[in-house]
């Protein structure tokens, strides 16, 4: 018996001892400092986009012409997680050299902890390099103060249908062409799909859990009944409890009991409604942007492997169900931006160019996750799409984003959450006014 | 009488356990049937060979951070029990609450403060900066729980053998030691496991990919972000998050034969 | 060494024991708390460290938000079923295993396998098992006849709270039947015997022996139930996020939202103080009626 104490003990201390030594910074390659080559830089980079799965693209094609310079990429498992790294850091003094930022609130409070962008781009770019982007997307990389703290990478839209038309066609389903364009259209191919396949084929799937894709749901819906205005409501100028907003709400109702499957508000759009419903070919379509229009066909992409592999997939634009025709809504998916505390800011500038401007564009546009914001960038790798119908999918999505009007996301998360919830207590059957009024007191509260 | 557990108390024990399990399975076979879709076995190939992940080094990590924690956690917490639990002294509830406080604050709310103080003490970035917040968070914990069972050991023990002229650090190795040595395992097993599994904090403190634990090493099958996780890489995020726990499991087996000799040290008593 | 100085060593030995684990613990939490309170005082965003102080601007904004109120009334029935449960639960189970009958072993280690899990594999499991339409729950439930019983279980106000209540006690029932086990151990086995020779049943040993002996196991239990239960996070974002709606909103999610999606760094530390005094004082009061227990025993 006291022999296993002894041992205890012995493990006990020669663990505080060990703890004692590792306290000492340095060792077990503690410490900051990168060893290598004289001149050889290394910068941090934090980004949700490019993904892990794009590094290994963008990454190398980084190192290949840029061997004096690494970079050192880490992401997180989620976007909630990659916040919290990204906040703690930097509230810590301890932001990587390079980091992802998103429009609205997010930059704008990141905004004083970043390099401003313009002189170097102005040094090493020429004046009027600006015209060189999109005008929108500028605009989204500005902070209020009019400072343009990031460069943009790409543009995504939404809301958008994918449907399987293998499958449609296995069961006889012709509906999808042409493609519903609104509520009653949209509804009749739905019943089409559950009498021809006898309910075993849900017909559309919808990831309703998170807030950002109810309300981006919200904001596009409500456009169609009065444009520009919920961006108004946002800015505390128009009130939520808005005749437009109930009218959305109604919509969003309707959607919920009659379109989307059963218990929508539950379930994830990634990775659940993708996997357990349409990749796993038990759903017909699958309500999405446009960044998931092409790319994820690519080979070594997520369709790998998946029941819907060989399957042709088309895409059009979410039904009309307002009083006007649907526009997409749209916005800079991802930029890049300098730590102000970077120790090495000219090779970040050098990366950012890059990854905006330069070669990198171009390889970044080709991983389609979204589409370029710079002007003259062309996608080549259309052709390594699998079927003709995905291809004709792309082509027909790059003048449909032209069309694109409005902001996809609202500005300020705590709205977007507040609202969130009150679109889904309203698909319960909550009364719609109180529930804008309880998003109206979030509003309220929130500094602007 | 609710059951005729008087006529077949063994069947009736056994049909509960069995249909427990049963419910407890069913998870579990869900999570190895979700690691094994698109390609089989092979994710669990791929896993331990993916490139990006120095897998020795990530394990080493791991092992050094869990073994460190909870032998320091068991040291202070059975160090600390000992006082509460068999010495009187002034403030003893107050100081027991103030470590409770301890346990009650959200982690969420504490994060950027740990950081600060972790910068401040040079740790940033290596593995104690994981190491010693760790034993700060389990410790209260474990002592509440190790102090529980110090309270169930006879005092008269102690007070005899305080007569007969043993020190305090006599009493506490000798008598009380062995006797907690069940709880004591227990609290230890729980701190390695604890240490093994986290993440939230390696997931702050530590930058460099040379020093992730497991835990960080596993977010590579989430393709970042959860955004183009393809099904592939979901299914070795499952492999991955499987294969994790094969340590934590070990430990435990290994724990529960000190628990089988806890109950002849118990059968000592006085 | 003179008496004196021996006295006031023997005084002083009582708080060196204490004083590792005050330095290590107390070195990072106390700091940490003490800067929560700080903060609350503040008006601060979360990064940067130019903050005004606004008084109690930021308990006033939380004791006048719908959301906390809503999310403090989950939370307590969240805490309420969880505690419950893993206390009867997890000594039922210790007690049962405790027979030693066939695979015992393998039993107890099934049951305590979720605690090693890590919550991402527990809620993507359970994401998948309850989904309302192909979830394995749905279609195992209406294969056997029980189709009434098919509920739409994490996407329905109703039921989503009592989901991940139940998801939470097969995660943690096997750390309560754990800690059981080994109170049980410090059981004496004669005190057993002498119950059996005078004929004393299953419950009967069960009620008057038994509960009464692991006391104090229990009184841990429910203040570590308390406690962590205060402070569930993981597995709500996870299965849930606070919804649908604020049907599953808790203090945490609460607090966590406010913090990194509001960049409201001040009232997310208000919110921390309240969790924290909330779980104090139960937990005090918890083990000031355990103490009284042990008096009147």
């Amino acid at each position: 018996m006291n022999k296993k104490i002894e041992k205890l003990k012995w493990l006990g201390l020669a663990g505080l001892a060990l703890a004692f030594l590792l306290a000492a910074p340095g060792i077990f390659a503690g410490g900051q400092k990168e060893k290598g080559a004289a001149g050889k830089i290394t910068l941090t980079y934090w980004p949700i986009v490019p993904t892990i799965a794009h590094w290994k693209t963008v990454g190398p094609a980084w190192s290949k012409d840029h061997p004096n310079i690494r970079i050192e990429y880490s992401t997180a498992a989620s976007r909630a997680e990659f916040e919290k790294k990204r906040q703690v850091a930097m509230a810590g003094g301890e932001g990587p050299d390079l980091l992802e930022v998103w429009r609205g609130s997010d930059l704008e409070h990141y905004s004083k902890m970043l390099e401003p962008i313009k002189p170097w781009a102005d040094k090493s770019l020429g004046a009027g390099w600006e015209k060189q982007f999109a005008s929108f997307a500028i605009a989204s990389v500005t902070a209020k103060d009019g400072k343009i703290v990031a460069l943009p990478m790409n543009m995504v839209a939404e809301e958008f249908v994918l449907y399987n038309k293998s499958l449609l066609d296995e069961i006889g389903v012709k509906g999808y062409d042409p493609a519903p364009k609104n509520y009653d259209e949209w509804k009749k191919l739905c019943d089409e799909i559950t009498t021809k396949s006898n309910g075993s084929v849900i017909p559309v799937a919808y990831g309703g859990k998170e807030a950002w894709h109810i309300v981006d749901t919200f904001v596009y819906t409500a456009n169609q009944f009065a444009q520009g205005k919920i961006y108004k409501a946002q800015e505390g100028k128009v009130k939520w409890t808005d005749p437009v907003f109930v009218k959305t709400m109604k919509v969003m109702k309707k959607l919920f009991d009659n379109i989307y499957q059963k218990g929508a508000v539950g379930i994830n759009e990634y990775p659940d409604t993708r996997d357990q419903y349409f990749y796993s070919r038990k759903a017909a379509m699958f309500v999405t942007g446009s960044w998931h229009i092409g790319g994820w066909g690519l080979p070594g992409g997520e369709k790998d492997g998946t029941k819907i592999e060989e399957d042709a997939i088309g895409a059009f634009l979410s039904p009309q169900t307002g009083t006007n025709p649907p526009k997409p809504t749209f916005e800079v998916g991802d930029m890049v931006a300098i730590n102000k505390d970077s120790k090495h800011k000219k090779a970040a500038w050098e990366f950012v160019e890059w990854l905006t401007y330069g070669k990198g564009a171009v390889v970044f546009a080709n991983l389609m996750q979204g589409s370029p914001v710079k002007k003259n960038i062309k996608i080549t790798t259309l052709n390594k799409l699998r079927t003709k119908t995905e291809r004709d999918a792309v082509k027909w999505l790059l003048p449909v984003l032209q069309t694109s009007e409005g902001d996809m996301r609202l500005a300020y998360k705590s709205i977007q959450d507040a609202l969130g919830a009150s679109i889904q207590n309203v698909v319960f059957g909550k009364n719609i006014k109180d529930e804008l009024k309880k998003v109206q007191e979030v509003s309220d509260k929130t500094k602007r | 009488m609710l059951f005729r557990i008087r006529f077949h108390p063994k069947i009736l024990i056994q049909a509960i356990l069995i249909l427990f399990a049963l419910v407890w399975l069913f998870p579990l076979v869900a999570a190895v049937s979700q690691s094994l879709k698109i390609q089989g076995l092979k994710n669990y190939w791929d896993v331990l060979n993916y490139p990006k992940i120095n897998l020795l080094r990530v394990i080493f990590n791991s092992f050094v951070i869990a073994i460190v924690t909870s032998a320091a956690v068991g040291l202070l917490v059975s160090l600390a029990s000992f006082s509460f639990s068999k010495m009187k002294f002034k403030g003893k509830s107050v100081l027991y609450y103030m470590l409770l406080a301890c346990l009650s604050i959200p982690p969420a709310a504490i994060m950027t403060p740990m950081f600060i103080l972790v910068k401040k003490f040079g740790l940033m970035n290596s593995l104690s900066a994981v190491i010693l917040p760790v034993i700060a968070l389990q410790a209260p914990f474990m002592l509440l729980i190790l102090k529980n069972y110090f309270d169930t050991i006879p005092s008269a023990l102690i007070e005899a053998a305080r007569i007969d002229g043993c020190s305090s650090l006599r009493v506490f190795y000798s008598i009380v030691l062995p006797l907690a040595v069940p709880a004591l395992v227990t609290i230890m097993m729980l701190t390695f496991i604890n240490a093994w599994n986290e993440y939230l904090i390696p997931l702050l403190f530590i930058k460099s990919t040379s020093n992730y634990p497991v835990t960080l090493a596993a977010t590579y099958f989430t393709g970042g972000g959860g955004i183009h996780q393809t099904p592939k890489m979901l299914a070795q995020q499952y492999a991955a998050l499987i294969m994790m726990t094969i340590p934590s499991i070990i430990i435990y087996i290994f724990s529960q034969k000190y628990l089988q000799a806890g109950l002849t040290a118990g059968a000592l008593k006085s | 060494m003179t008496k004196a100085k021996k006295i006031s060593l023997k005084k002083l030995e009582p708080y060196l024991y204490i004083l590792p684990a005050m330095i290590v613990s107390g070195l990072f939490l106390y700091y940490s708390i003490g800067f929560v309170i700080y903060i609350s005082f503040h008006d601060w965003d979360g990064l940067s460290f130019n903050m005004p102080f606004v008084g109690l601007e930021n308990y006033k904004y939380l004791f006048t938000d719908f959301r906390m109120y809503k999310a403090l009334f989950n939370n307590l029935l969240y805490m309420f079923f969880v505690v419950g449960s893993q206390v009867v639960l997890g000594l039922f189970i210790a007690v049962l295993l405790k027979a030693k009958l066939v695979g015992h072993t393998l039993f107890k280690s099934l049951f305590f396998f979720p605690t090693i899990l890590a919550p991402i594999l527990i809620g993507g499991v359970f994401n998948i098992m309850m989904d309302p339409n192909m979830g394995a729950i749905n279609r195992f439930l209406k294969y056997v006849g029980l189709g009434s019983f098919a509920i739409p279980w994490l996407a329905d106000p109703r039921y989503a709270l009592m989901s991940i209540i139940l998801v939470s006690i097969f995660n943690w029932m096997g750390f309560a039947m754990v800690l059981y086990i080994a109170g049980l151990l410090a059981i004496p086995d004669d005190i057993y015997e002498a119950a059996k020779i005078d004929g004393s049943g299953f419950w009967n040993t069960l009620f008057k022996i038994t509960i009464p002996m692991v006391r104090g196991t229990t009184a841990t239990m429910i203040v570590i139930g308390i406690v962590g239960s205060l402070k569930v996070f993981d597995i709500v974002v996870i299965l849930t996020n606070g919804g649908p709606g604020y049907s599953t909103e808790v203090m945490s999610t609460y607090l966590f939202k406010r913090f990194f999606n509001d960049f409201n760094g001040g009232l997310a530390s208000a919110t921390g103080v309240l969790i924290l005094v909330l779980a104090l004082v139960m937990s005090i009061i918890q083990l000031k009626i355990y103490e009284k227990s042990k008096l009147t025993m």
